[in-house]
């Protein structure tokens, strides 16, 4: 279905660039429209988020950051709260990329450390971003870079860096691994301190990187690799992935990397470029990828205005297949059709009926039917169906399913249209069944 | 992010899937005697395939003590020769692997040594493409079980015909025509309705069952998304059936393959006419420290294996069950200055059940003779191991299922 209205050109933006919009967030940057409302996504550290940042900290001092659920809540927080969406798009983002599990790493304030250095980096300069990266302690123990010796180098940071961080395979040899692992000898890490370069774990001699001889080290190793075009093209292909969909053409391609390896790796700079260009806008696009957890669970929330349920939301993205700083490997989450499996499909229908069914003091997942409807206010219904086909899919429903929807609504209802919204026990039925059923739709998985 | 771009072959899944209503109930006593599907062992004869994943070195699972250059390699991980749990007497097991080693002296074991393929990739993520797909070349984008599970009376017949025990669906149970559940634990695997009206159940399933079955495209995620998820909840009484139904009286040890091999267990007693289960479990990239992961993924990998044997033997079913496992590669020779090792190229594989032909196939490759990358030069194609599975267990045809004919080790 194609992009056709502002309306649903702002849910896609924010779905894209954020994780869906609540119903008085989509009226917000429908106002600016859709041109300004990119600059205000990409340009976010002209939005104020001092609130979010106040409950931050609050969190860090009430909850226990040496164990993984209480980052795992606070990073949803963030993602649920922040009113910068595409701030912690962009740290997702980088989370996925330098994946790094605490399976191994076995620390979680150094994952939350790891987590503030990909914000405080996200949409800046990529080189700094590599050479902050390649400086930190959940990443140097994650790929052995801590015992990376002189005289016996450890190879899986420097095959990891070229092969999944910067250049992909079939760039580079296993010559310049075994070099490039070299160069980044002695760059070890102390807990308390963070980054140590060790002097006598350096090997000083010359080394051999991608053609070119000298006495290298790890930064001299990512100047190397950001000399190469092929690097410029492998970053620009990976986020036009995320964020438009997975063919972009070879012109597309070459002209966004083009751009961002001439503006020095500007990574705000590729955002921007991405979300403007017409690919973003196009039927390609539209409802084309599929929502990852937090993208589905905290769409979710948003679009029921709530608020502060983080406590259980970690262990609804887990079952779905992303365990927050806990991905499988270090290539990252596998996207797209990776997330579509029986398990995680039933996960899925089980997550919207677990908002859509709790109830009393209890219910911090759970939405208000009285109150969603009073949102728009409809009464018949047919209103309340098309207010939520509306907030939740941007209306691009099949009319069949529309009828279908309806029927479910109004099977065995003898009142008149105008009545429905007073029947309060139908309405409380119908209409969180209903709701269920819209979020168990297939073009509700779709970002 | 991984986006796979094997996935070429979407159109024709959703072809394949579109005129068969699936019946979830049809079993592969469907299939001819003689036919597709069926070995000397009969037609329901089930292989479980073990993925490890991270890359498993195989140097210090089975053990070449008495090869030279081994405890030269491996000054301070190589495992002592009074550790080793001798096969030969230059071959032995892990001291954890104590019962498997009981299992092999029983001839249930069998290992093919220096399993590999030409020009091997070090890349975890390619590598593991290529076993997944049989494809060294990266030619084949179908996974290598795929078209068993399409031609022998998987697509669109017996919704159960293969499972992927595993969060995500492995990539060798995808392609054209395939649809096969990926069942992470018995417990979650069920379609929650609002509880407060019991009544209203039905009436959302039937909404749900008729959304799903409309069509979204020939080529699109969204067509993706509605076929699992209708499949899902075609499978999902059936499955909980399983789970009321059995309780199993062996004790597993508390390690994550021993989860999944009882979920295997649980689902092999609901006789849903499963030939292919396939589970996997990972922490094996040991760059660093890697004695002591080492022998806890070993011992749990040992203990899990025969915990599971156990109870698929009181199910009564030891003489159809037939397990093979694998890794994307194994490690470097040569142990590096972090107690640790590198990415590596040939290991062994271990096919195991009570129909095996035990003991050991393939030369132990040098390790002192090695390639460019100091690595080990592989003795067996992998594809050889695929081949003999898929041939003598489970009665496909080698060619269409891998493209080509491998050599029939003999093993089953």
């Amino acid at each position: 279905m194609a992009v056709g209205t502002d309306q649903r050109r702002i849910a896609h933006l924010l779905r894209r660039a954020g994780f869906g919009g609540s119903p008085g967030g989509v009226a917000d940057y429908l106002r600016v429209g859709f041109d300004a409302a990119v600059d205000r996504l990409v340009d976010y550290d002209r939005v104020p988020n001092d609130d979010v940042e106040a409950q931050v900290a609050a969190m860090e001092g009430q909850l226990d950051i040496t164990k993984l659920p209480p980052i795992q809540q606070i990073w949803l927080y963030r993602m649920l709260a922040t009113a910068r969406p595409l701030e912690e798009k962009m740290t997702l983002f980088w989370h996925d990329h330098f994946a790094t599990a605490n399976t191994k790493v076995g620390r979680p304030p150094a994952m939350y450390e790891q987590n503030k250095l990909l914000r405080a980096n996200a949409m800046g300069d990529f080189g700094t971003l590599l050479k902050s990266i390649s400086r930190d302690p959940a990443m140097l123990r994650w790929l052995d870079n801590n015992v990376n010796r002189k005289g016996s180098p450890n190879e899986n940071y420097a095959r990891e860096l070229m092969e999944l961080f910067t250049m992909g395979p079939g760039n580079y040899s296993e010559d310049d691994v075994r070099e490039g692992a070299r160069a980044f000898t002695g760059w070890f890490f102390n807990r308390e301190t963070g980054f140590v370069f060790n002097r006598n774990q350096h090997d000083t001699e010359m080394k051999t990187f991608l053609g070119r001889t000298g006495p290298w080290d790890g930064d001299d190793v990512i100047d190397a690799i950001l000399d190469q075009p092929v690097t410029a093209r492998f970053i620009a292909e990976k986020l036009f992935n995320y964020f438009v969909h997975d063919h972009p053409s070879p012109t597309t391609l070459n002209r966004l990397a083009d751009a961002f390896r001439g503006s020095g790796y500007n990574i705000r700079e590729l955002v921007r470029a991405i979300l403007k260009s017409p690919d973003f806008l196009s039927d390609d696009a539209y409802h084309t990828l599929v929502k990852s957890p937090p993208e589905l669970v905290v769409g979710m929330m948003k679009a029921f205005d709530i608020t502060d349920y983080v406590q259980g939301a970690p262990g609804l993205l887990r079952r779905m297949g992303m365990d927050l700083f806990n991905p499988p490997n270090v290539a990252g989450w596998n996207w797209g059709a990776g997330w579509i499996s029986s398990a995680s499909m039933l996960e899925r229908l089980n997550a919207s009926n677990q908002l859509t069914s709790q109830r009393g003091d209890n219910a911090k997942l759970g939405m208000d039917p009285a109150t969603a409807i009073a949102k728009f206010g409809a009464r018949t219904p047919q209103q309340i169906l098309d207010g939520l086909v509306d907030l939740l899919v941007d209306g691009d429903v099949q009319p069949a399913a529309r009828t279908q929807l309806l029927a479910y609504m109004t099977n065995g209802y003898t009142g008149s249209p105008d009545a429905f919204s007073g029947d309060r026990q139908r309405v409380d039925r119908t209409v969180r069944g209903v709701a269920h059923l819209i979020m168990s739709m297939p073009a509700y998985q779709m970002a | 992010m991984v986006t796979r771009r094997r996935f070429l072959w979407q159109s024709g899944l959703l072809m394949a899937a579109a005129g068969a209503a699936p019946s979830f109930l049809s079993r592969a006593s469907n299939v001819l005697a003689a036919g597709p599907g069926s070995s000397r062992y009969g037609d329901d004869t089930t292989l479980v395939v073990v993925q490890m994943s991270g890359g498993n070195d195989g140097i210090n699972m089975v053990v070449p003590y008495g090869l030279d250059g081994y405890h030269q390699a491996r000054p301070n991980i190589g495992i002592a020769d009074g550790a080793v749990l001798p096969l030969t007497d230059s071959i032995g097991l892990h001291p954890q692997m104590g019962k498997l080693r009981d299992l092999y002296q029983d001839g249930r074991v069998a290992i093919v040594q220096g399993a590999g393929y030409p020009n091997p990739i070090l890349s975890h993520f390619q590598s593991m493409d290529v076993w997944q797909h049989a494809s060294p070349d990266g030619s084949r984008h179908e996974g290598w079980l795929a078209d068993y599970v399409a031609t022998t009376g998987g697509a669109g017949q017996n919704l159960m015909y293969a499972a992927s025990v595993t969060d995500s669906l492995n990539p060798a149970l995808q392609g054209p025509g395939v649809m096969v559940p990926s069942i992470a634990s018995l417990q979650t695997y069920q379609f929650r309705a609002d509880q407060r009206y019991p009544n209203d159940r039905e009436p959302v399933l039937a909404v749900a069952n008729w959304m799903y079955s409309q069509n979204y495209g020939a080529n699109t995620l969204e067509g993706l998304v509605a076929r699992t998820a209708g499949a899902a909840l075609s499978s999902v009484a059936e499955v909980q059936n399983a789970a009321a139904a059995y309780a199993s009286p062996v004790q597993y040890p508390n390690f994550p393959l021993a989860n999944n091999l009882k979920t295997v267990a649980e689902l092999m007693a609901a006789n849903m006419g499963t030939r292919i289960y396939y589970v996997a479990f990972g922490g094996f990239d040991t760059h660093s420290a890697q004695t002591n992961t080492h022998n806890r993924l070993l011992g749990g990998f040992s203990d899990s294996i025969d915990a599971f044997m156990r109870d698929v033997a009181q199910q009564g079913k030891a003489d159809k069950v037939l397990v093979m496992t694998f890794s994307e590669f194994g490690r470097r020779v040569q142990e590096n200055a972090s107690q640790g090792t590198d990415h590596g190229t040939a290991a062994p594989m271990f096919v195991i059940g009570s129909q095996v032909k035990g003991g050991l196939y393939g030369d132990y490759p040098s390790l002192v003779d090695l390639d460019g990358n100091r690595n080990l030069k592989y003795a067996v194609d992998f594809r050889s191991v695929y081949g003999t599975v898929l041939e003598g267990w489970l009665g496909a045809d080698q060619q269409a299922s891998l493209g080509a004919r491998y050599e029939n080790l003999g093993l089953v």
